[in-house]
């Protein structure tokens, strides 16, 4: 605005010193500069896309014509190139290094922040082998319970063998360790099918009679009875991993039978806990 | 800067998808120059910039899952680089300690990219010349640096790195409109500042009017 009316003057002047045609010029220039007051001038963004052409065609047709009669858009619009190309003329900087990665940057960015570069590769893998790692786990601890359990229950049933007198005592002390395999439905049944499936001699019926009518108040026996029909001598074979070779071994109806059967899964199952344990390190 | 073909491009970022650091190297190779442009633009220390520019590249790498393959990698990567550089800035002026003005003068001649250049000018120009450039480099730096984080991001994008209005707004993350409205804003008021300061300008870059 200032400079319009600093133009306007400027032809004032120039129109008094010319005094033949001053009131014609004055008249003209008046004209021009109101007919330029009338319209806006331009925008800062108008005049920054203008230099950019990120004009539309009518806008840029628009600016055109107001850039030729406002000597203030021009002037702004002059500055904002020269600032524009300032920045232009701005070198790139050189690069102090490369910013190539190696496995150390990744690394020493690793320590900084605990996410790993590969979080969900690493999860997929971990998720499959911790289920592994898991139920060989419990199958393991429980195949070591077993273990201790036929261990001990071989161990109770010698006893009673040389003092004839207290047998029935040390069968219901029996009682409860056979009732507390099966409190694992799972794993324990192929054992006991084992004892019943092997067990045809006339000792293996009274022992396996004894500790059913021995605590014949408690839940057990009707625990113990589901299991007997189910397992197949195939199924049997599978679950102790021992195939019958030696049948004296793991002949359970025997003490010493019952004392193979215990080492071999105690070991078994140890071997698995050790395992597992190491491995989830 | 040569332009990477956009078949060689996608297939570059599909294999460092699969965790092929070795192709993401190729992309770094080619934007690193781009990249460390605008974060030592935006930031105006080159120890600084380099740490951010390496940080940024690090996390593209981690995330470059998110990446889809329709858009533009180069406005992707420009994204992250330039968040950071956001992001440190205003940490900085949070920590007024480790504020980067500090660091802004002290880059001394001494150091290697600006004798390279020293010696470059001195052999086809007189280095008086040089050292007028290179007090304008500063003072435009340090008004970049006066603009507001979005319209300095802007600027430096459009004016300093070239990139179009619509690569802008990829970058960014913004309409048209509001890009076109940032850098104008970004430009007046980087032109107010190097009015304030004629005096430092050399005559040839002295802006035209004093209408105030």
């Amino acid at each position: 605005m200032e400079t319009r009316t600093e133009g306007s003057e400027g032809t004032l002047e120039l129109g008094c010193i010319a005094e033949g045609s001053c009131p014609l010029t004055q008249k003209i220039e008046n004209q021009r500069s109101e007919l330029v007051a009338q319209e806006e001038h331009l925008t800062i963004e108008q005049l920054s896309a203008y230099i950019d052409k990120q004009l539309s065609l009518q806008e840029q047709a628009e600016s055109d014509a107001h850039m030729q009669r406002c000597r203030q858009c021009q002037n702004l619009l002059a500055d904002l190139r020269q600032t524009v190309s300032l920045l232009h003329a701005l070198p790139q900087p050189e690069l102090p290094r490369s910013f190539v990665l190696s496995a150390r940057t990744l690394s020493v960015f690793e320590g900084r922040r605990p996410a790993p570069v590969t979080p969900v590769t690493r999860s997929q893998g971990r998720s499959w082998q911790n289920y592994l790692r898991s139920s060989t786990r419990v199958i393991s601890t429980i195949a070591a319970v077993l273990g201790v359990i036929f261990i001990m229950s071989s161990l109770l049933l010698s006893l009673p063998r040389g003092t004839v007198t207290s047998s029935g005592s040390a069968a219901t002390t029996s009682a409860p360790a056979f009732s507390s395999t099966t409190s694992h439905p799972a794993v324990p049944a192929p054992t006991s099918a084992n004892a019943d499936g092997q067990g045809h001699n006339p000792q293996g019926t009274a022992t396996s009679n004894q500790a059913n009518t021995a605590p014949a108040v408690g839940p057990t026996p009707v625990e113990r009875k589901p299991p007997t029909p189910m397992p197949t001598p195939a199924n049997s074979q599978q679950a102790v991993t021992q195939p019958p070779p030696v049948p004296a071994i793991i002949d359970v109806s025997m003490p010493q039978g019952r004392l193979g059967v215990g080492v071999i899964l105690f070991i078994l199952g140890g071997v698995g806990v050790f395992t597992t344990r190491r491995r989830g390190r | 800067m040569s332009e990477l073909a956009r078949d060689d491009e996608l297939q570059l970022v599909a294999r460092s998808q699969h965790g092929d650091v070795n192709a993401f190297n190729q992309l770094v190779l080619h934007y690193q120059q781009a990249t460390y442009g605008i974060v030592f633009r935006m930031l105006g220390d080159r120890d600084v910039a380099a740490d951010v520019t390496q940080d940024a590249f690090i996390a593209a790498f981690r995330s470059i899952k998110s990446f889809r393959g329709g858009a533009s990698f180069r406005a992707w990567l420009l994204r992250i680089a330039s968040n950071a550089a956001c992001d440190y800035w205003r940490r900085s002026q949070r920590h007024p300690t480790e504020s980067l003005d500090v660091h802004i003068d002290d880059d001394e001649p001494h150091s290697v990219s600006i004798l390279n250049t020293l010696v470059a000018v001195e052999q086809e120009a007189n280095p008086e010349e040089y050292l007028l450039n290179r007090e304008l480099q500063e003072l435009i730096q340090r008004g970049l640096q006066e603009l507001p984080l979005d319209q300095r991001l802007a600027v430096v994008l459009c004016d300093v790195q070239g990139l179009s209005y619509e690569e802008i707004a990829m970058t960014t993350q913004a309409t048209l409109g509001t890009v076109r409205s940032r850098i104008a804003r970004g430009r007046m008021r980087l032109r107010s500042y190097l009015h304030k300061h004629q005096e430092l300008l050399p005559f040839g870059y002295r802006l035209s009017t004093d209408r105030e």
